[in-house]
């Protein structure tokens, strides 16, 4: 599977984020373009509210504007290293929503009716990324429930993997390797996207 | 923790769902430059970045792009400080360490020094592990190296100790043959000493027959001679009322003084008795004691008995044993010229 340089979100042109750091603000309004239904759509299925979810976006576009700079493209691509920022920055307030005594979302069906997606998704992000998500659907489809389900509560939750066997009433070591060898599927089944 | 324990964190790692504590154990051992541990990560990392390909896509509510790009707007350029990120509250995890120093980040002068002690540091730990990476590779390598010159000298010496065990065990078998040779040749040995001992017995009785037989012969020869002899008298003693079946014959030379007595169907001797000769001329002189043999025969040689020539009268008493110079007992022969 091929995806050509600047389209879609997962091939992010590493030259992009020079401009940016130039204080380019087209190319900031171009990465915007490209990578905010995907990161959207993560703040979203970790938070399960659209208002926090926007706001987390928000925070994160800006530290993209100011810290671009610190990107090191021999650690991973331009969305990598977004989606890890978003998925950092929803968790926190994640757990911080949790002191503040708001109940966890545990799935995305606990999400309110009005949190629930508003139309369709921009074409351009859609089409350009279809390829791979159907790829990604399918590597998840085809996991067993019980390592999806630990996948998705590390990723998604943050937990760890002794909060995982505690939520789960499972041993730990089932956990971990659960953990273990749904990664390894993946690891296998997305190969070809990978380099 | 060993390499493969390592490995096996790295998808827990990537997916952020190790404890603190794990990772502050893996974090040393990626700064040493572990290179499959780092391409593993990579990977792992990649494919944490592709699952929310996997959510149905939500597109951003319209206005947050404006919103964005005003508050863009209005800060003007990048940021190249890193106040905001400094002062920003509650906990970070995996983002802050998808960061790494960039060359065309211009920090503020005491952070610089601060960032410069920190790398040299860093720099330092990386080249001291490596520096003993390398000397405990070294050392392994010597290590590997001796056991296996041991290893070599152990097969020899074992193969050494299995050859002579085989030379020892043939020594042995040899022995064993030898011993059971000695135990014939002694068995041998006993067997012929036996014999031989009974030869010498068998040789010591022959000759003790010869010696008897020699003695027999030398008396007949010298009666042979006696009874050639033309002087020789001849004189006959008849038995008692004692004896009355016994009888005796004296033969006499009295050119050689000497005499033959023979006499037989004697009474047997009792014990501590003899049977006495007598020469008779005005008185009985003794001419010897004789006993009888177990048939009845006895005989007895006279020598250098003067009165034997003038004899004319002769007799045989029984006498307690030794003889006495005087006839004591009852006479059993009697006989006269």
């Amino acid at each position: 599977m091929e995806f050509p340089p600047r389209q879609g979100s997962w091939k992010i042109d590493p030259e992009l984020l020079a401009r940016v750091a130039t204080g380019d603000q087209q190319a900031f309004a171009e990465l915007y373009d490209w990578s905010s239904s995907l990161l959207f759509t993560l703040a979203l299925r970790i938070l399960g509210d659209r208002e926090e979810a926007a706001e987390v976006l928000q925070e994160v576009y800006l530290e993209v504007w100011r810290k671009v700079v610190r990107y090191n493209p021999a650690r991973g691509s331009p969305t990598a290293w977004l989606v890890t920022m978003t998925r950092s920055r929803a968790l926190d307030r994640l757990r911080s929503r949790a002191v503040r005594g708001y109940g966890m979302t545990d799935s995305i069906q606990n999400r309110p009716l009005a949190d629930l997606p508003d139309g369709n998704p921009s074409p351009l992000q859609a089409s350009a990324d279809l390829e791979l998500r159907a790829l990604v659907e399918k590597a998840l489809v085809e996991l067993p429930e019980a390592q999806r389900e630990a996948l998705e509560l590390a990723y998604y939750q943050g937990l760890s993997h002794t909060e995982i066997a505690a939520r789960l009433n499972e041993p730990l070591g089932t956990v971990k390797t659960r953990i273990q060898l749904g990664m390894s599927k993946l690891r296998a089944a997305l190969r070809s996207c990978l380099d | 923790m060993g390499h493969e324990q390592f490995e096996e964190a790295l998808p827990l790692y990537a997916i952020g769902a190790l404890e603190r504590a794990e990772r502050q154990a893996l974090e040393p051992h990626l700064l040493t430059g572990c290179a499959s541990c780092h391409a593993a990560l990579k990977q792992y990392r990649a494919v944490a970045g592709l699952l929310p390909y996997g959510l149905p896509l939500t597109d951003a509510p319209p206005t947050l792009k404006a919103r964005v790009m005003a508050a863009v707007a209005h800060g003007s350029t990048p940021d190249n400080s890193q106040a905001t990120l400094q002062s920003r509250p509650g906990p970070e995890r995996s983002a802050s360490r998808f960061f790494w120093p960039s060359l065309n980040w211009a920090p503020s002068p005491d952070f610089a020094l601060l960032l410069v002690l920190l790398l040299a540091g860093t720099g330092m730990y990386a080249l001291s592990v490596k520096w003993q990476i390398a000397t405990e590779m070294e050392q392994r390598q010597r290590v590997e190296t001796t056991l296996q010159e041991e290893s070599a000298r152990l097969a020899l010496l074992q193969r050494r100790i299995a050859e002579q065990e085989q030379t020892l065990a043939g020594l042995r078998s040899q022995l064993d043959q030898k011993v059971g040779d000695l135990n014939e040749v002694r068995n041998t040995l006993t067997h012929r000493e036996a014999e031989m001992g009974q030869l010498r017995k068998l040789v010591a009785q022959q000759e003790q027959e010869a010696t008897i037989l020699r003695k027999a012969l030398a008396q007949r020869d010298e009666i042979s001679v006696f009874l050639r002899s033309p002087s020789v008298k001849v004189i006959s003693l008849a038995g008692s009322a004692a004896a009355k079946s016994a009888g005796a014959l004296l033969l006499y030379d009295p050119d050689s003084k000497k005499a033959f007595f023979y006499a037989f169907n004697m009474p047997p001797l009792v014990e501590r008795k003899t049977y006495q000769l007598w020469a008779i001329l005005d008185k009985p002189v003794s001419a010897g004691t004789f006993t009888t043999d177990p048939g009845h025969k006895s005989r007895l040689v006279i020598r250098n008995i003067p009165e034997l020539a003038r004899a004319t009268k002769f007799a045989v008493s029984l006498e307690p044993e030794g003889g006495r110079p005087q006839p004591t007992g009852e006479i059993y022969l009697v006989g006269q010229l």
